[in-house]
């Protein structure tokens, strides 16, 4: 054991600069991909953290078109029939008084079926006992109970036991109407005592509840579900909560089979990041991450290799003085412990500072701007990370060792160094290797547990990527001469003694060439896919950007602006007609105001019958999003359910996002300001705050300049132009795609740092050529050539092949990104990427070279020539 | 007459294949006798670095075998060879072969370290030197003559010890002593000379007191003033320690510190100009080179 202790440590001590630059390769590719799974952890953990905290933690709220209460029973049965919902649970609420305390208390009063604490655990009980769900109808008048939240229990000074009694709100306080054919109408009033008072209903509190969901609002009382229907009567408008196994299944499938009778409204979804564009963001990112854990891999690898290439002597002194294979060997496992050990534990604050750093510039697996709430560590899938980092610390040592065990010891003592063979990916080596390729797809699929649904699209993506780079790796595998043949081609025109050299050297080292190249591949194909992914997404935005914000101005005035708004249309003419854009109801989507005057432009301009109907009808025009997202297209119906007259069904006109224009949804609908009149009894004329209109280009100077004399200083109305808010868009993609950048770029540093180990390991194994080659004339000058072109040559090539994996991963997440968002976005080429990936591909080669060719240069002549 | 401790018998090695075949030892016979320092001499390609390969463990023989200690040497698996070689055989190398990253007394000690055990003194005995070489070596010997006089002491010293772990550090010490490495315990290989390097691998092969030492070519890459030292220590070593050597070189006036000396050729021992005893002197081993044409 000592001898094993000493000869390890003395290695790793002897050698500081060798040790910490292996320390630091593997931590940083294991930090790279511990930050990028606990920011991806903490961006979920954020977005559920910010929903409503009232609300019962549910995947779905379902509300039905028809809203009656003798449908309760039919619409709960088709619900719990469907078989991707799970813990449906109906509710129903009101507003009502409670009186009990030392005055009455206005409170919300909710209905629940018995499922929404035993299923969906909707609420739990901290003191008493839960209602009594069996009551049989006889027995519900006779037993009232009720739960207090504890908000509403300590500002009454209510306890388990009293007694209380609740009223309807008198007219007086809380005026009753509802919206007949774009008219507010006033509702008959609740029941009065024959003295005139209100109807008080007496009440035992049975139990107060925890602080926690449903018991979290501070004037909250519950009920059961068959004593709100006695109370709330035809005023009852049950809603349902629901879950769905969100692996299983995605949102917009339920919502697209319960569309004809419900609205189904997710609003966890819409604030957790598991969108399906959304798990393609994030599940590109984890990737990312896993191509920088692999290249942090190979590093450790190729260290722990180039370490033992380096003692091939010193095995065979060892082994020569009687130290035992098994001995041997345990001596390097504890050295490749060691190293992997401390690489493992220096990557946790690594990692922490890098998730600080991303914290810091709000940089999420979402994108970014959007800030981090929360700070847990994902233990499971970093403690995965940190094996595999561990492992491969081993395989590194253990793999090489093997080869330079079966050496003589004769050869060991003599030549010093392991001679691979002319073709090493032969046999049981090649199938190792081909396993180890697939460790990466299986470790990402391990290592990042389904958060969400992976929708076909993805999956189907992710398979096809896979078999291209697997099946680019698997050919220059198989026809292992393939690369050093290419790598001659390409210093071909190079003429020279070095070039010459150089070419002779790649065709003998085959799995130099072969790691190098492949390394330099993935990189590079990563980097040139994710700068396509971006260019597509950026080009889709400009178009959307030309259809709804070129040539459009954007006004927002503040409650006290509106005098100042009506003077700015008197001054600059051009804003008379103003759409206002900040007026929308509620549906499956928004549904904003149109003025009609503005269909003089867009897809109804020809057609002044469908601008009347329009006007006139139930009618709507989709944005492209929302067409795409809900499967709607122009001619077909959409049924809404309206306060005026319940559900309508609403001709859809055209698709189109020439008219209105949302800041963060593009998913959304127009009707006209006097369909929004009508069936939502809402005046978008007189509550708009905020407008748009749309001024030519070729007159928004003069037009920008009477604006800016007209709103003045005062802040009252601000301006803003739509190119610049399209710009805004485009500067968001960039801020968004950062996170991807910045693991590309921690990846570009690794693959350099591996080509540095093997070129490195290279002269090392190749000391005595060079040191002959020296001897007998050539510079140390031409030797550096020798290597310079050589590496420029990998460079070149890994570029190259980079690209023609690159191409055909762009293609498929293009077309899968397509398939998940409803946007357009077609793969381009772009020189830009082109160029990028080419010249980054040669530059990085040549950086790893220059130490390895200064190392070359600087071997004693006399020392690598002492053999017999 | 005692067994030899070292024997080999009809022991051949060819390279290449069945049908393209480059003998480099036929048919060779001959043993070492414990206590005895014996020298194997030839030149450049006769074989003699092959021949001592096999007879250590370290390179399997086309054919033959070999005994050491009593034990066929390739019938015994490869982990209990590995074993018996850290037990009974010391190497010298030419080209030093020291652990760069371990000090001086570090590489001295490594083979105790690789579990390794020294020797008790007492199952050597003292050699009896036979005439010519003992005054060969008188010559070479010179001043060193003080070290040697001081070395019976420590020998003397050393076998009242009684925990392992002190009689080692005790023979170490004495080494260091004997071998003039008390300023250099501290230094790393690259910090020293190749005379000095030298000195510090025989240190290293004599440290567990071993059954034989093997040496290849010890002087084949120092200097001559740094090489009679070597050989100094050798015959000290044999006269003192009772060590049995087997020295290879090509170098006549190495050979003639040895006790006999036998010459090889073109892969073939010639015993017939085979020296023992008096006859090892340079004008003998001359004489036995001139008659075989080397």
């Amino acid at each position: 054991m000592r001898l094993i202790l000493l000869l390890a440590w003395r290695h790793l001590v002897f050698r500081p600069a060798a040790t910490l630059l292996s320390v630091l390769g593997i931590a940083l590719g294991i930090a790279t991909v511990i930050s990028v799974l606990t920011v991806d952890h903490n961006t979920l953990l954020s977005q559920q953290l910010r929903r409503i905290p009232g609300d019962p933690d549910s995947d779905l709220l379902i509300q039905p078109l028809q809203a009656a209460p003798d449908s309760f029973d039919a619409q709960a049965a088709t619900l719990r029939g469907q078989p991707d919902l799970r813990h449906v649970t109906g509710f129903a609420t009101g507003n009502w008084n409670l009186a009990g305390g030392p005055q009455p208390t206005g409170i919300e009063l909710m209905a629940v079926e018995a499922s929404a604490a035993t299923e969906l655990g909707a609420y739990a009980i901290a003191e008493g006992r839960d209602l009594d769900f069996r009551l049989a109808p006889g027995e519900l008048e006779l037993r009232r109970e009720l739960l207090l939240s504890p908000g509403l229990a300590e500002t009454t000074g209510l306890f388990v036991g009293d007694t209380v009694r609740l009223s309807k709100p008198s007219p007086r306080r809380a005026p009753a109407t509802k919206c007949v054919d774009g008219q507010l109408v006033a509702v008959a009033p609740p029941p009065r005592a024959p003295g005139g008072g209100e109807v008080q209903i007496p009440f035992e509190v049975v139990g107060i509840l925890a602080p926690t969901h449903l018991g979290y609002d501070d004037h909250r009382a519950l009920v059961s579900f068959d004593q709100g229907r006695l109370l709330l009567g035809a005023d009852l408008a049950p809603r349902f909560w629901a879950d769905f196994d969100t692996s299983a299944t995605e949102f917009r499938e339920i919502e697209a089979g319960l569309r004809d009778d419900f609205v189904v409204h997710a609003p966890k979804r819409a604030l957790a990041g598991l969108a399906p564009e959304e798990a393609a963001f994030r599940s590109g990112v984890r990737l990312c991450g896993f191509l920088a854990l692999f290249l942090g891999l190979y590093i450790i690898f190729n260290t722990m290799s180039m370490s033992l290439v380096e003692r091939v002597r010193q095995i065979g002194l060892l082994r020569a003085l009687g130290v035992t294979r098994a001995r041997l060997l345990s001596i390097f496992v504890v050295e490749g412990l060691v190293l992997s050990l401390l690489g493992a534990a220096l990557s946790l604050p690594l990692a922490d500072r890098i998730v600080q750093g991303m914290k810091a510039l709000q940089v999420t697996t979402l994108g970014f701007g959007k800030p981090l709430d929360t700070a847990e560590v994902p233990w499971g899938p970093v403690a995965a990370v940190l094996g595999a980092g561990v492992l491969f610390s081993l395989l590194g040592i253990v793999y090489p060792f093997l080869r330079a065990s079966r050496l003589s010891i004769i050869d060991a003592l003599r030549r010093g160094v392991i001679e691979m063979s002319r073709d090493p990916f032969t046999g049981s080596r090649r199938a190792v290797l081909l396993g180890l390729l697939l460790l990466v797809p299986v470790a990402w699929l391990i290592g990042t547990p389904s958060e969400s649904f992976m929708p076909p699209p993805l999956w189907q993506a992710f398979v096809l990527a896979a078999l291209i780079v697997g099946g680019a790796l698997a050919v220059t595998l198989i026809f292992s001469g393939l690369l050093p043949g290419l790598a001659r081609a390409l210093m071909a025109p190079l003429r020279g003694a070095p070039t010459a050299l150089a070419r002779s050297t790649v065709q003998s080292a085959r799995h130099r060439v072969f790691a190098t190249v492949t390394g330099l591949m993935l990189v590079f194909a990563a980097v040139f896919m994710v700068v396509s992914v971006l260019e597509s997404l950026k080009s889709e935005t400009r178009r959307f950007n030309a259809a709804a914000l070129d040539e459009r101005l954007f006004i927002q005035a503040t409650p006290a602006g509106a005098d100042a708004l009506v003077a700015l249309r008197q001054t600059v003419p051009e804003l008379a007609a103003l759409t206002p854009t900040n007026v929308e109801v509620a549906g499956p989507f928004r549904i904003r105001a149109l003025d009609n005057r503005q269909l003089a432009r867009g897809p109804l301009a020809a057609d002044p019958l469908l601008r009347q109907r329009f006007a006139n009808r139930p009618t709507l025009l989709l944005s492209t999003r929302c067409s795409d997202d809900f499967g709607y297209r122009a001619g077909d119906r959409v049924t809404l359910a309206t306060p005026a007259s319940g559900p309508v069904a609403f001709e859809i006109l055209a698709v189109s996002d020439e008219h209105g224009f949302a800041p963060d949804d593009r998913v959304y609908a127009v009707a006209s300001v006097e369909t929004i009149k009508r069936f939502w009894c809402v005046d978008a004329a007189e509550q708009a705050t905020a407008f748009s209109a749309r001024i030519p280009r070729d007159r928004q100077p003069p037009v920008f300049q009477r604006i800016k004399q007209a709103v003045g200083p005062d802040g009252l109305v601000s301006v803003r132009v739509g190119e610049e808010i399209g710009a805004g868009y485009l500067a968001d993609h960039d801020r968004d795609f950062a996170i991807f950048y910045a693991i590309l770029l921690l990846t570009v540093a690794l693959a350099a740092v591996g080509m540095l180990n093997a070129m490195v390991i290279s002269v090392l194994e190749r000391r005595r050529e060079i040191g002959l080659l020296r001897a007998v004339g050539l510079t140390g000058g031409q030797v550096a050539r020798m290597l310079l072109i050589e590496a420029g040559a990998f460079g070149l090539l890994g570029g190259l092949l980079g690209l023609a994996v690159g191409i055909p991963l762009a293609t498929v997440s293009a077309r899968a990104l397509t398939a998940l968002s409803h946007l357009d976005l077609s793969f381009e080429l772009a020189p830009r990427a082109l160029s990028a990936v080419l010249a980054g591909a040669i530059l990085v080669a040549l950086l790893a070279v220059l130490y390895p060719a200064l190392r070359a240069n600087r071997l004693r002549l006399s020392t690598v020539m002492r053999y017999e | 007459m005692s067994e030899p401790l070292l024997r080999t018998e009809d022991l051949y090695k060819f390279y290449g294949t069945d049908t393209a075949r480059t003998a480099v030892l036929r048919q060779l016979s001959m043993s070492v006798t414990s206590g005895r320092f014996v020298t194997v001499m030839g030149p450049s390609g006769s074989g003699k670095s092959t021949l001592l390969h096999m007879v250590s463990g370290l390179e399997p023989p086309s054919g033959g075998t070999v005994t050491l200690a009593g034990q066929n040497l390739w019938a015994l698996s490869e982990r209990k060879r590995t074993l018996l070689r850290r037990d009974l055989i010391g190497f010298v190398f030419q080209f030093y072969n020291l652990i760069p990253n371990l000090d001086i007394s570090q590489n001295i000690r490594l083979p105790l370290l690789i579990g390794a055990r020294v020797q008790p003194t007492a199952a050597r005995g003292r050699k009896e030197n036979s005439g010519v070489a003992a005054a060969a070596a008188d010559a070479r010997l010179g001043a060193g003559n003080t070290a040697a006089v001081a070395s019976s002491g420590a020998v003397a010293t050393e076998e009242v010890h009684a925990t392992e772990a002190e009689k080692a550090d005790e023979h170490v010490r004495h080494l260091v002593e004997l071998f003039r490495l008390e300023s250099k315990l501290g230094a790393y290989p690259h910090q020293l000379s190749g005379g000095e390097m030298q000195r510090v691998s025989i240190a290293r092969a004599l440290v567990t007191r071993p059954a034989i030492v093997m040496a290849d070519e010890p002087t084949g890459n120092i200097s001559s003033s740094a090489g009679d030292e070597v050989m100094k220590l050798f015959r000290r070593s044999c006269d003192e320690l009772g060590q049995t050597i087997l020295l290879v070189t090509h170098n006549a006036r190495d050979a003639a510190c040895s006790d006999e000396v036998h010459f090889l050729k073109d892969g073939e021992l010639h015993e017939e100009q085979r020296l023992e005893g008096e006859r090892v002197t340079p004008a003998g081993i001359a004489a036995s080179l001139a008659a075989l044409g080397i």
